[in-house]
């Protein structure tokens, strides 16, 4: 079992702490990872104490379920109106608040809102209940865009007229370009996304480099492979050199997954806009069905209507999302928003850096605090 | 919700080609193998499982060391397997 404790043994952790430090100038380092799951290790592992005081880390909107905007709940909200639609939605979005409700609120008020695993438990579903219309509420990165393609691939090979997808998928590079454009942040490299990169390879990054002259390091997601590609952005800053470096090679290739990405491009095409929470309206940063398949397309099925709602009085979601404020800037943490009461996405997924911050920093502070 | 988790393969060619029966910690479920097309899956290989969908094949070394990372996170890890074992009508084959 030699490799279990490779990438935590903690004499190589703090190898590679120490390296760190060494390299550091006398400078600061501001890099941001965008990877929800990134952001559940750093906390998870304290790894920001490893780091020298020069480096800061600042969480990116990688964690698909926060950078959903609430409109889009309600809107899914709404089709439940209709007593023959069956809605369904993964765990961590069954919780995620709109306006007024959340779909578990939705369900618990009798409206047909079901968890599923799977999209492909939704169509299911779908066949299970001929005489219902089944909606699944399909969000998500380029991870979990494949699986919605294919999905819908299957319904249409099955014929199955009432399934439909309310399709919110995103991709990853253009909210990048978003943050490199907006001047406040001034990021010096990327911790890149891991299971997204698996999907679509290390080329769609190319940008960030050429473009940007920043690095970018995709990365594995235990501490070591989280160090290693902090270490490698310090390197590259100091050189003054922008690369786009793989660090997970052991699950991403620098092409991606070929057969993934034929399914996104059979089933999906790019949205003109789509609205990101935090980050406002983004071009070309989202994915909507293709008319070949628009029989399984919700929007265009139930003629459904873009609501625009506003974000929850106090809560500073948006601007966390971004990094320009950190979850403890918030008046609304461990008081009013828990991830037992969340007021804000941020704190629904464990992926989001509310809930990350909650779960291993402020409960603790709180505790030694008495 | 990006979580991939491993599972092994016990049957292939269930209901068509297109999937396979996997187990992740003693629970049994097919998972749709488009996003693996490209190469064979056979009985005892190791799938990264996304939401019913395998998204890559691992090599058993990178396998036990992801189930055993992921399995010390207790309560997501749990969730996921919550998720996993959770299936419509009791049959999960389409």
């Amino acid at each position: 079992m030699k490799m279990v404790d490779e990438y935590r043994n903690p004499e190589k952790i703090r190898a590679l702490s120490e390296a760190i430090r060494a390299e550091v100038g006398d400078r600061g380092y501001r890099f941001m990872e965008i990877c929800g799951g990134h952001t559940h290790s750093i906390y998870r592992f304290g790894l920001n104490e490893l780091l020298p005081e020069n480096i800061e880390m600042i969480h990116g909107p990688g964690c698909p379920v926060c950078v959903l905007p609430i409109g889009k709940v309600d809107e899914a909200l709404t089709l439940t109106n209709d007593p023959n639609v069956i809605l369904c939605a993964f765990g961590d979005v069954m919780r995620v608040p709109g306006s007024k409700i959340s779909p578990l609120e939705a369900k618990a008020r009798g409206k047909d809102v079901r968890m599923v695993y799977s999209p492909l438990d939704a169509l299911k579903l779908a066949i299970d209940h001929p005489d219902k219309e089944v909606v699944f509420f399909a969000i998500g990165f380029e991870t979990t865009a494949p699986s919605t393609a294919l999905t819908i691939m299957r319904a249409s090979q099955l014929k199955v007229e009432n399934f439909a997808v309310f399709c919110n998928h995103v991709t990853v590079g253009p909210p990048i370009r978003s943050i490199l454009e907006s001047a406040d942040l001034d990021l010096d490299g990327f911790v890149g996304p891991g299971h997204v990169s698996a999907v679509i390879g290390t080329t769609p990054y190319d940008f960030v480099a050429e473009e940007f002259g920043r690095p970018l390091v995709v990365s594995g997601f235990e501490p070591i492979d989280i160090l290693e590609s902090i270490l490698l952005l310090v390197k590259m800053v100091n050189r003054g050199e922008a690369a786009i470096y793989n660090q997970y090679v052991r699950a991403v290739k620098r092409e991606g997954n070929a057969a993934a990405i034929a399914a996104i491009s059979e089933v999906f095409e790019a949205r003109p806009s789509f609205e990101w929470r935090g980050l406002g309206f983004i071009e070309q940063s989202a994915y909507r069905i293709r008319k070949a398949y628009a029989h399984f397309d919700a929007e265009a099925r139930f003629a459904m209507e873009e609501i625009s709602s506003p974000e929850p009085e106090d809560a500073i979601c948006g601007d966390v999302l971004i990094g320009a404020k950190r979850p403890e800037n918030c008046p609304l943490l461990g008081s009013q928003c828990t991830p037992e009461h969340p007021i804000g996405a941020l704190m629904v997924s464990s992926e989001g850096a509310c809930s990350a911050y909650y779960t291993y920093v402020h409960r603790t502070l709180v505790a030694t605090k008495g | 919700m990006c979580l991939g988790i491993p599972g092994i393969v016990t049957k292939v060619g269930v209901n068509d080609a297109e999937f396979a029966e996997v187990e992740v910690s003693s629970i049994r479920r097919t998972v749709h193998l488009g996003m693996v097309a490209d190469s064979s899956v056979e009985v005892g290989d190791w799938l990264l499982i996304h939401v019913g969908f395998a998204i890559a094949k691992l090599d058993e070394d990178e396998a036990i060391r992801t189930v055993d990372f992921q399995a010390q996170s207790g309560k997501d890890y749990q969730q996921e397997i919550d998720a996993f074992a959770s299936l419509i009508g009791g049959e999960d084959q389409i």
